[in-house]
């Protein structure tokens, strides 16, 4: 094939893509538009690094914790300010800590009341 | 905090900028992908499909590849699903055979019969006429452009083969045309 036809050829098949794009191109575009705005591509493997991170750090915190509490003070025994963080953290019941101040003088008043 | 904000502000900013590359790239390639998907299928509406489909292929798996290799994987795409229509409606054809009992020929469709474009009509017939191999290398490497290595990473072929099938779609290109040598 010489060169002269090898140019009709290419002329030819980009006037016909054109007439193709000029008919369809509004659906297209449309199809583009929903596609482009609607997912960004990669935008969740993006967010993986920062969710391994954050992860990590709340595993790290947590071991750090546990490891306090099953370390022994020097008496032998475990410190009891450890277990209630601890426990607060692990029971995920945070009315117990809201309302930490409320038992606590509970506490106190039985503790008050036995003794009398 | 603040370095975190940024960091986020530059992946959002990075995003809107692939987005709008990729938008371009869509937009360019959109034309070729058309005729290319209309040599095959006869319906334009069907071969608009199949370019719509490509495109949420694309940006689902390849959208993060460097953007010297999207014209090749878009043609990659673009192919594939060709082939995946036609495996479509032969399975759907021979159901309809056995339900018939008889070989239905294609029928060329209304808006391909009704042109009056001689050459246009003797180059689309021309292309049709050829292996599917050989219309897809020829598109490839003498329309589009893209180099032999692009164009057997689009085929998953080795550049022999590209180099091969192009020689051999010249020839019978050359056969079918010469009537319209210059």
């Amino acid at each position: 094939m010489n060169e002269q036809m090898r140019k009709s050829i290419v002329r030819e098949l980009d006037s016909k893509a054109a007439d193709l794009d000029a008919r369809y191109s509004p659906v297209l575009a449309l199809q583009r538009e929903k596609l482009l705005n609607t997912s960004a591509p990669g935008r969740q493997l993006s967010a993986l690094p920062w969710a391994a991170a954050a992860v990590v750090v709340i595993a790290a915190g947590l071991w750090s914790l546990q490891s306090r509490v099953d370390q022994p003070n020097g008496d032998g025994e475990l410190p009891a300010e450890a277990h209630v963080d601890v426990e607060l953290l692990q029971s995920e019941d945070f009315e117990v800590a809201e309302n930490l101040e409320f038992y606590l003088w509970l506490e106190s008043q039985l503790d008050e009341g036995d003794a009398g | 905090m603040m370095g975190l904000v940024d960091t986020s502000c530059d992946i959002q900013t990075r995003e809107q900028s692939v987005q709008q590359r990729l938008d371009g790239f869509f937009r360019e390639v959109q034309g070729a992908a058309l005729k290319i998907a209309h040599l095959s299928v006869p319906c334009g509406d069907a071969a608009a499909d199949i370019v719509q489909d490509v495109m949420i292929s694309f940006h689902r798996r390849y959208a993060s590849k460097p953007s010297s290799q999207w014209r090749a994987l878009f043609y990659r795409c673009l192919h594939n699903r060709i082939a995946d229509h036609f495996r479509r409606r032969r399975s759907r054809m021979s159901l309809l055979d056995r339900l018939r009992g008889e070989d239905e020929a294609p029928r060329e469709s209304p808006e391909r019969a009704s042109t009056i474009d001689e050459f246009g009509d003797a180059l689309d017939r021309a292309l049709h006429e050829l292996p599917e191999r050989q219309r897809q290398v020829f598109l490839l490497r003498a329309w589009q452009g893209l180099s032999v290595e692009e164009t057997a990473l689009a085929l998953s072929i080795s550049g022999g083969s590209v180099k091969t099938h192009l020689y051999r779609a010249n020839e019978k290109l050359r056969d079918a045309l010469q009537e319209f040598a210059p």
